[in-house]
């Protein structure tokens, strides 16, 4: 976290959402008054004890900071100290730091499914991949996109309970409905440069699942029962008392028809081959 | 003496995949995951047969000596049944 202190904030805020208080810095005050009209209903005081909470940081390259210094243009969302979104689109950014927030209203959602899943894509297959592999492809930047991957935009999906269908976030979050095109329009142009991300904005099926399990595999891609698979997501899934057995039978429709793996990666080079080795063609199920 | 007939409980989630079986249990908040010899004895957990009966039909069906499948049908049900996924079982005169 201390190598995170002399990033150079000028901007820290408090929120409260779903039971949750979470403080939110930047490196930009634009951001910052942004965030706090987008989140108006949610802005509180900072608390006054000693208990560590949820710390979001958001590094903007809006012109305000020394780019010799920094050396690298991407806008950057951190959790703590992980790494979740880099991105040269201030538009990227802005959605990814509001499904956050979304996300501490799943944990009593019952109408969908959530999962720490986040939806990446090689090519035009689609691979969910567990939520601990966003910090590598978020630093692998544009090595990414030479292997033909698309990052994923959010941390975390939302199934269909009825079809297992990954679908858009539906958690309520109060937030103006142009906030997107608001924080894009009070700065500068060429800090929503094209940088495709993936968001869900219409049911989608996943192809390929990756599942987080620490099994005493070698490096790379394994293939998972698909049984296997359904409850390592369940055990992770944010909302499984809520949702209940509904959670169980949407999560199996999911992997019913995708190729089912585990990961294990020692190189990001090496996790970026095996991601853009994925394809339907070429799945070997178990 | 007297015999049990094992019966999975109803109000549980079960998926099958591919032979494997996955329970949560919404009670207890518990997920399973049973392999596919498992999944087959729990599927014959219907609360119609002791495990004899039981051994002897997947004896029959796979076309080896009941005592051989015995011991490992009476491990799994003793196994389901310390997970909480039987019913309270009824015992039946031999």
């Amino acid at each position: 976290m201390r190598k995170l202190d002399r990033l150079g904030w000028v901007v820290e805020d408090w929120y409260q959402v779903g039971g949750a208080t979470v403080a939110v810095r930047s490196t930009s005050a634009i951001f910052g008054d942004w965030l706090r009209w987008a989140l108006a209903d949610h802005v509180c005081d900072e608390p006054d004890d000693e208990i560590q909470y949820p710390l979001f940081s958001v590094v903007l390259e809006d012109g305000s900071r020394d780019l010799e210094r920094v050396g690298r243009r991407f806008h950057i969302l951190y959790h703590g100290t992980w790494d979740k979104v880099r991105t040269l689109d201030i538009r990227v950014m802005g959605r990814a730091v509001l499904d956050e927030f979304r996300r501490f209203l799943t944990y009593d959602a019952s109408d969908l499914v959530y999962l720490p899943c986040a939806l990446a894509a090689n090519q035009d297959v689609r691979i969910l991949i567990p939520e601990v592999l966003m910090p590598a492809l978020a630093k692998a930047g544009r090595r990414a996109r030479r292997f033909g991957l698309v990052a994923p935009g959010d941390s975390f999906t939302a199934l269909d309970p009825m079809t297992g269908e990954l679908v858009p976030l539906n958690t309520g979050l109060n937030v103006p409905p142009d906030a997107i095109e608001r924080l894009a329009g009070a700065l500068p142009p060429e800090l929503s440069s094209e940088d495709p991300h993936l968001f869900v904005d219409a049911p989608v099926r996943a192809d390929v699942v990756l599942a987080d399990v620490r099994l005493p595999f070698d490096a790379g891609i394994h293939p998972l029962t698909r049984s296997y698979t359904v409850t390592a997501l369940a055990s992770s899934a944010l909302n499984l008392r809520s949702t209940g057995g509904k959670a169980i039978e949407a999560i199996a429709e999911l992997v019913s028809r995708a190729g089912c793996y585990a990961v294990r990666w020692t190189t990001t080079e090496g996790l970026l081959a095996d991601l853009a080795g994925l394809s339907p063609t070429a799945r070997h199920d178990p | 003496m007297a015999m049990t007939k094992p019966k999975a409980r109803e109000d549980l989630t079960v998926v099958e995949l591919d032979g494997e079986a996955v329970i949560y249990d919404e009670v207890g908040g518990d997920l399973h995951h049973l392999n596919s010899s498992a999944t087959i004895i729990f599927a014959l957990c219907d609360g119609t047969e002791t495990v004899k009966q039981m051994s002897a039909e997947i004896a029959d069906a796979l076309s080896i000596p009941p005592q051989e499948v015995e011991p490992q049908v009476r491990t799994v049900v003793r196994d389901l049944r310390s997970a909480g996924l039987l019913d309270e079982e009824r015992l039946v005169p031999r």
